[in-house]
């Protein structure tokens, strides 16, 4: 049995207690931009009920053009207006570098990424890094509400980014 | 007291009850690519737990260089093999067009974005859509164990795009 099929079976059992939120709409008007990272479970280490927040995620939780779209959907036709953005300790991405990275994909395949690993060497540069990113789209409307953090993967705490 | 504010006195419950540092590569060797949108709780979904799996997650769920290289950052350096995708019935995307989208930030901001947002009519083949670009990356090593499938809202229910 596959990973897949063992999730299906789980599937099985969560749809029998399963209650639809009310609303495609975020309750709590919330998009969280947070990183891939499996140790990162966002709703529970923020409490966070079904149907609140928006959560998206990708290889360091930065924000790149794609969260850029993502948020401007979010903000745009669904209503969200604060963002928050997790990124954590012991990242995958403080572990390499963007040469390093490509350099290795461009020897085995002959082909060089033409997008940007976004690497980092610091959690908490990282973070206001995304958020200078975010200030700076012209197709993010609400930007009066954002805040980072950097998520202790020891710990299981949330450290705020000033 | 905002709903960050909130989420934070959550997150200081759940580092109370934090089970400590799990490692960094994915325990069951997948990744996940799902859609942002706040009903889909992932981890409940598949009855992941921290530590398994990563997750990631934009507007749509969709394939886009940024899931490209999360999932090469996924599999060359943290050691992932399978990839699962979820989509959702009532998603968003369904609701406009790219050229619609496209224009009403332009109209409002005097910009039109250079990222394609996204859209899609039909849920079943924009899944296929995701598959078939990972198919066709030169980045992504992993290709023999690649999932798809449509979340129900109102059900909870997984269906597979086959």
């Amino acid at each position: 049995m596959s990973v897949a099929d063992e999730y299906l079976k789980n599937n099985a059992a969560y749809a029998k207690t399963y209650g639809q939120p009310s609303s495609h709409l975020p309750s709590r008007h919330v998009a969280i931009v947070a990183c891939m990272d499996s140790r990162l479970n966002v709703s529970s280490l923020l409490g966070m009920n079904d149907g609140e927040a928006h959560v998206l995620r990708n290889g360091g939780g930065v924000v790149t053009d794609d969260m850029i779209r993502s948020l401007a959907l979010s903000q745009r036709l669904l209503g969200t207006t604060d963002i928050i953005l997790i990124h954590h300790t012991d990242c995958g991405l403080a572990k390499t570098t963007e040469d390093e990275f490509k350099g290795a994909i461009e020897a085995e395949t002959g082909i060089r990424p033409p997008w940007a690993v976004e690497a980092f060497t610091d959690a908490a540069a990282d973070v206001r890094q995304s958020i200078g990113r975010l200030k700076a789209s012209p197709f993010i409307p609400h930007k009066d509400h954002v805040r980072g953090f950097v998520f202790d993967v020891a710990t299981g705490s949330l450290n705020e980014v000033i | 007291m905002s709903v960050t504010d909130e989420y934070l006195k959550n997150n200081e419950a759940y580092a109370a009850q934090f089970g400590g540092l799990l490692p960094l590569p994915p325990a069951s060797h997948v990744a996940v690519v799902a859609c942002m949108d706040a009903r889909l709780n992932v981890y409940g979904i598949l009855g992941l737990k921290e530590g398994e799996a990563h997750v990631i997650r934009n507007a749509g769920g969709v394939v886009t260089d940024d899931e490209i290289r999360s999932l090469a950052i996924s599999q060359r350096l943290l050691g992932t093999t399978e990839i699962i995708l979820i989509h959702h019935t009532d998603c968003g995307m369904l609701t406009f067009t790219d050229d619609g989208f496209k224009r009403s930030i332009q109209d409002e901001t005097g910009i039109k974005p250079e990222w394609a947002a996204e859209a899609f009519t039909d849920l079943d083949e924009d899944v296929r859509q995701s598959i078939a670009r990972i198919k066709a990356s030169p980045f992504v090593p992993h290709k023999d164990s690649i999932r798809g499938f449509v979340f129900a809202v109102a059900t909870g229910k997984l269906n597979e795009v086959v």
